[in-house]
């Protein structure tokens, strides 16, 4: 479910039409706030939680641009375009561009709201699995040097013995690292261990 | 000149100033015959000739001494003859002196020529009438001049007659001398009582005016007069009237004036006619221009809906949750649904006025806001366009006699023809600017692009029709902004700007400035 603490910023350079916008998602209980181009928003977007809803047609840069501009900077932000009259290839480019949907102008209350919806949700996932992955980061982090070489060898699938001959130290010293890596990251089985490094490898799997 | 010797004293007078060998020379007299053109003689009771003058003797080809006894019928046409023989019989009868005009063909060249005779009784010392004194003059050139005046004052009558235009002659007084046939029917005048009267007096008042207004005018300054008025026709409509009037100079004084008049009816028909069928062509340029500029302009309608749709919800959203209601949002929506309303409200009106089948219609226009009304049909296209429309307009211009809708689609036109222009050069940062600027003579309004500018073949006047360099349209825009340029007075020119664009002046003279600016 989504928190109260999200936003859904309108983007549109028609201050009749953004503040409108902003009224409507106001009354469907959502925290909003207008910016009169993408390069406000730009500007001022500091990553806190929450959706897009900008128009695609606007002075300066474009509803498309801005999503583009956003995923160069490393915003995972989710976007809704909204565009009075669609062309097939601005839809194409800003779906494949990751644009949670297109909203045709003038939409019905309900595709707003269930494209809200989805945004928002779509951005908690995001934000989730991207704190998951700075945690399994920063569990791996404070491996030395030496755990993390045994930590690669064990996701290879190398038995101990292997890895001291490998290593050229003992088995005990091994096991010892062994021990330390699981214990850093949190992991009790061979299995756990493998799935945090796959998570933190994986490209973001929603 | 009557040559009776007894009533003057001729007997009794001399020659003082001459030698008295002169005065006392007997062929005194007879030189002094001689010498004058007219042709004298002297006949004697009988009715045969004593004397012939050298005109005379020259006349019928005689010398002296062939007159002597010869009678007039010998050399005269028959046709002179009786009325020759009649005057004298009368001269000689009753001793009083007659004058004869007479025609004749002369045999020798063929022509008809006249000749005026005076034929005096000569009387003995005792007052006898004894003969005939006759002096003949020819006034053949005379005649002839008198015949041509005669021929060209009938054929002059017949045109004045003729003419459709209605011709008067007044005097001074401004009385009717004389009027043409169209002059009295169109009127329903009668000639007879017209003439010597003023015939203004009928007249309704603001007619009756121009025309006394006009005749003084002529007759107290000489200059001609050009103007129009209204007559009232048989059924009561008003016909229109041209006249012309002209000063009747005689030896340098006005002695009257000379009106032709015309019905311009039919003419102001026609022209109503042909302004008409302009107003039909500007209608339909208008609407073409709006179906090229239907995508911005769904949009632009669309806005206001979609705004006021927006905030409906929104208080329904607000009004249906079970929570306590912020008045103050739901005050603010509903003003912002009534803004937004009359904002759609404008736009139709404004789409209505321009879709509109008006003629022309002049009013006071500020040009500044002609140009922001213009702009706002096309600032959809620029910014599809990725255009930056840009104004750089002058304070103080003067408030101009305009046709406001007709001048829009002037400007629509060029700007549209200037984002175009843009678009086909592909420039990094396409702009369009219209400046306003006012001189003593022009108010101008200038529209330049940096777009692809003009390519135009030498000799090609794209402000005629047909001339176009797009792929689309048919190249009749600039020539319909040109026709409604110049049914104001002024002129579009164009040239390529420094940025390589296309710069379009339209130049409207200040003397079609409205009367509401100062």
């Amino acid at each position: 479910m989504t928190s109260n603490s999200s936003t859904v910023f309108v983007v549109d350079d028609e201050v009749q039409a953004r503040d409108s916008v902003c009224a409507l998602v106001q009354s469907m209980n959502f925290p909003s706030r207008g910016f009169e181009s993408g390069e406000q928003f730009m500007q001022q977007y500091d990553g806190s939680p929450g959706c897009i809803v900008s128009d695609y047609r606007m002075a300066g840069m474009n509803g498309l641009e801005l999503q583009q501009k956003l995923a160069d900077q490393g915003h995972e932000i989710p976007v809704i375009i909204v565009t009075a009259y669609a062309r097939t290839a601005v839809t194409v480019q800003a779906i494949q561009n990751g644009a949670v949907t297109m909203l045709d102008k003038p939409y019905s209350e309900d595709d707003l709201w269930g494209a809200i919806r989805e945004g928002l949700t779509l951005d908690e996932r995001l934000r989730a699995a991207k704190e998951e992955r700075a945690d399994i980061d920063s569990r791996i982090a404070s491996l030395n040097e030496k755990e993390r070489q045994v930590l690669d060898l064990i996701v290879a699938g190398q038995p101990n013995k292997a890895m001291a001959n490998k290593l050229d130290v003992s088995l005990r010293t091994i096991e010892n690292r062994r021990r330390t890596v699981f214990s850093k990251l949190g992991a009790q089985t061979v299995a756990e261990l493998v799935a945090l490094v796959l998570k933190q490898q994986a490209v973001l799997a929603v | 000149m009557h040559l009776d010797y007894r009533q003057s004293d001729a007997a009794e007078r001399t020659f003082p100033g001459l030698a008295s060998e002169v005065a006392g020379n007997p062929h005194l007299l007879i030189d002094i015959l001689d010498t004058i053109y007219d042709r004298v003689f002297i006949k004697d009771a009988d009715g045969r000739l004593v004397f012939g003058n050298r005109a005379f003797l020259r006349t019928f080809g005689l010398t002296a001494d062939q007159v002597v006894g010869r009678e007039l019928r010998e050399f005269l046409p028959a046709s002179m003859i009786e009325s020759c023989q009649a005057a004298e019989a009368s001269v000689l009868r009753k001793g009083e002196s007659t004058c004869l005009e007479t025609n004749w063909i002369d045999p020798r060249s063929g022509q008809q020529r006249w000749s005026e005779t005076h034929k005096a009784p000569l009387r003995d010392a005792d007052g006898n009438v004894i003969g005939v004194v006759g002096v003949s003059r020819d006034i053949t050139s005379h005649r002839q001049t008198e015949e041509e005046l005669s021929r060209q004052k009938t054929l002059l009558e017949l045109i004045v007659e003729t003419v459709p235009d209605w011709i008067d002659v007044k005097d001074r007084e401004r009385r009717v001398v004389l009027g043409n046939r169209a002059f009295y029917e169109q009127q329903g005048l009668d000639p007879e009582q017209t003439v010597g009267t003023d015939p203004t007096g009928d007249l309704p008042d603001e007619t009756r005016t121009i025309a006394i207004a006009s005749d003084t005018s002529v007759l107290e300054t000489g200059a001609t007069a050009i103007g129009e008025m209204t007559l009232p026709g048989p059924n009561g409509e008003d016909i229109p009237i041209e006249f012309r009037k002209l000063p009747l100079i005689v030896d340098g004084e006005i002695t009257g004036l000379v009106a032709v008049s015309r019905d311009l009816t039919e003419w102001k028909q026609s022209e109503e006619q042909s302004k008409r069928n302009e107003a039909l062509l500007l209608h339909a340029s208008r609407l073409s221009s709006l179906g090229e500029l239907s995508a911005g302009i769904a949009h632009e309608v669309n806005q206001p809906l979609f705004t006021i749709l927006n905030y409906a919800k929104a208080i329904e959203n607000t009004l249906n949750a079970n929570e306590l209601v912020d008045i103050d949002s739901i005050r603010n929506w509903v003003s912002q649904i009534r803004s937004e309303a009359e904002r759609g409200g404008q736009i139709t009106r404004r789409l209505k006025s321009f879709a509109k089948p008006a003629e022309s219609n002049r009013s006071a226009v500020d040009a500044n806001r002609l140009v922001l009304e213009s702009m706002e049909f096309v600032k959809i296209e620029a910014r599809d366009s990725g255009v930056t429309l840009e104004t750089d307009l002058a304070d103080n211009l003067p408030v101009m006699d305009l046709d406001r809708i007709q001048m829009q689609q002037v400007l629509i036109n060029l700007i549209k023809n200037g984002i175009e222009a843009c678009e086909a050069s592909q420039s990094q940062e396409p702009r369009l600017l219209v400046t306003t600027q006012s001189s003593s003579d022009t108010l101008d309004v200038i529209v330049a692009d940096n777009g692809q500018g003009l390519n135009v073949s030498d000799g090609v006047n794209i402000l005629e029709p047909f001339q176009t360099t797009k792929h689309e349209g048919v190249g009749l825009g600039l020539a319909i902004s040109n026709t409604i340029v110049q049914s104001h007075q002024g002129e579009i020119t164009y040239q390529t700007n420094q940025w390589g664009g296309a710069t379009f002046c339209v130049s409207l003279p200040v003397t079609i400035r409205s009367d509401t600016s100062q």
